[in-house]
């Protein structure tokens, strides 16, 4: 479980996070939705332990979190920087397990295991800028998830791809959520995105000073589907609700 | 740290290398280690500060990413840091490469050298041998062309294709 106590976070005398309180509790999917350069991905990145907070406490399971905790993972938007262009991906997807000192073969079959569930099989041995924009982004979720992380934290992941791309990827974190049953905190500035993909929408005031304007918890009956959860009219009433919590009217 | 070296580095940098041959006469003496030194003087001030200035400008992203993953700084050096350094340390190496040629030929140009292909141009030059002379310099150009050739084959080897350089 995730809680956030009334965490700011300033620059200077500038205001950048403003009293945040939530929990997220074990299995949720949340989407922070919010108006660009509100601070949703300061926040993120308080959250994973790269920034420190200045006011308040994040505690992950109990334990506060200075630092980088352990089993917290992170999908950057950017997946041509974020990937390690000199490794290849299966190098890439491989690289946090060498922290659990397994040998080089198990290292190796963990990462192709991997590979496959995200839909990569047989691009192991290439490098990731001989790969497309969503490929690249499935190698990168394929790190995050190689080590089992309970948290993870995702920084407008799709952000860079095209819409085709975009939905095949939707549906494989929702596939990757319902079986391993991971905690998943994603940013995004998509409305239809976060209510397509969240258990709850969780919307921030613009900035500076964020705060939590909106806690929506989603529901929508039956299993989502791209076409289909779309047209439902629950997904545009909330859809709504969302947006005008965004523009603030 | 890089603050506090950098106005050192170059400082050290901007003195042109053939400036200092006779410094390193005096604490050499003439012969081959003052020939040596002074080459290798020379030589390691732009692969010194390219090396920093590359990992200094080590993509901000791929460090958060190495913090994510908890590399310890071992890792980190291994599988960030030195590959993305390596484009700008064989710039480094390159330029490196043609002020050695100059000062080896600059050093033997000094009193006390027997040999050498700098040794032989200005002995060739004070007796009119202008064969001597115009092959010195052809075997010169044949050797700076050759180390290049082969510096860069080394590059391509370690930096490999498809990488973005960023000098």
């Amino acid at each position: 479980m995730l809680r956030l106590a009334a965490v700011g976070r300033h620059y200077s005398d500038h205001q950048v996070l403003h009293d945040i309180t939530l929990t997220v509790p074990h299995g949720q999917l949340l989407c922070v939705v919010g108006p660009s350069g509100c601070g949703k991905s300061t926040l993120l990145r308080t959250i994973a332990g790269l920034l420190p907070t200045h006011d308040g406490t994040i505690t992950l399971d109990g334990t506060p979190v200075r630092g980088v905790p352990d089993h917290l993972a992170v999908v950057f938007q950017d997946h041509a920087r974020s990937l390690y262009p000199w490794l290849t991906v299966r190098e890439n997807v491989a690289l946090p397990l060498r922290r659990r000192g397994l040998p080089r073969a198990q290292r190796r079959a963990e990462a192709d295991r991997i590979l496959d569930r995200v839909g990569l099989t047989g691009a192991a041995r290439r490098h990731p800028w001989q790969l497309s924009g969503g490929m690249q982004q499935r190698v990168a979720i394929a790190r995050a998830l190689v080590c089992r992380p309970s948290l993870l934290l995702m920084d407008e992941p799709f952000g860079y791809l095209d819409a085709q791309t975009r939905e095949d990827l939707e549906d494989l974190l929702l596939e990757v959520h319902r079986t391993d049953g991971t905690t998943i905190v994603l940013v995004t500035h998509d409305i239809d995105e976060s209510v397509y993909l969240g258990d709850r929408v969780v919307v921030l005031s613009p900035g500076p000073g964020a705060k939590v304007v909106l806690d929506l918890p989603v529901e929508l009956p039956g299993a989502r589907d791209q076409i289909a959860t779309r047209g439902l009219a629950e997904f545009v009433a909330l859809r709504s609700e969302v947006g005008r919590a965004v523009r603030n009217r | 740290m890089y603050a506090l070296c950098n106005p050192v580095l170059q400082f050290a940098r901007a003195v042109p290398p053939p400036a200092l041959v006779p410094v390193f006469v005096v604490i050499f003496d003439f012969g081959t280690p003052m020939q040596i030194a002074s080459i290798v003087f020379s030589a390691v001030w732009p692969v010194l500060i390219n090396t920093a200035e590359g990992a200094r400008d080590t993509d901000p992203l791929r460090l958060e990413v190495a913090a994510v993953l908890r590399l310890t700084p071992a890792e980190r050096l291994r599988f960030l840091i030195l590959p993305s350094a390596l484009p700008r340390v064989f710039a480094g190496l390159r330029l490196s490469l043609s002020l050695s040629l100059i000062l080896m030929v600059f050093s033997e140009l000094l009193p006390g050298t027997a040999n050498g292909i700098g040794f032989t141009l200005t002995d060739a030059q004070s007796r009119s041998g202008l064969l001597t002379v115009w092959a010195a310099l052809v075997l010169l150009g044949a050797l700076g062309h050759l180390l290049n050739t082969g510096l860069l084959a080394v590059e391509k080897r370690l930096v490999g294709r498809g990488r973005t350089t960023t000098v």
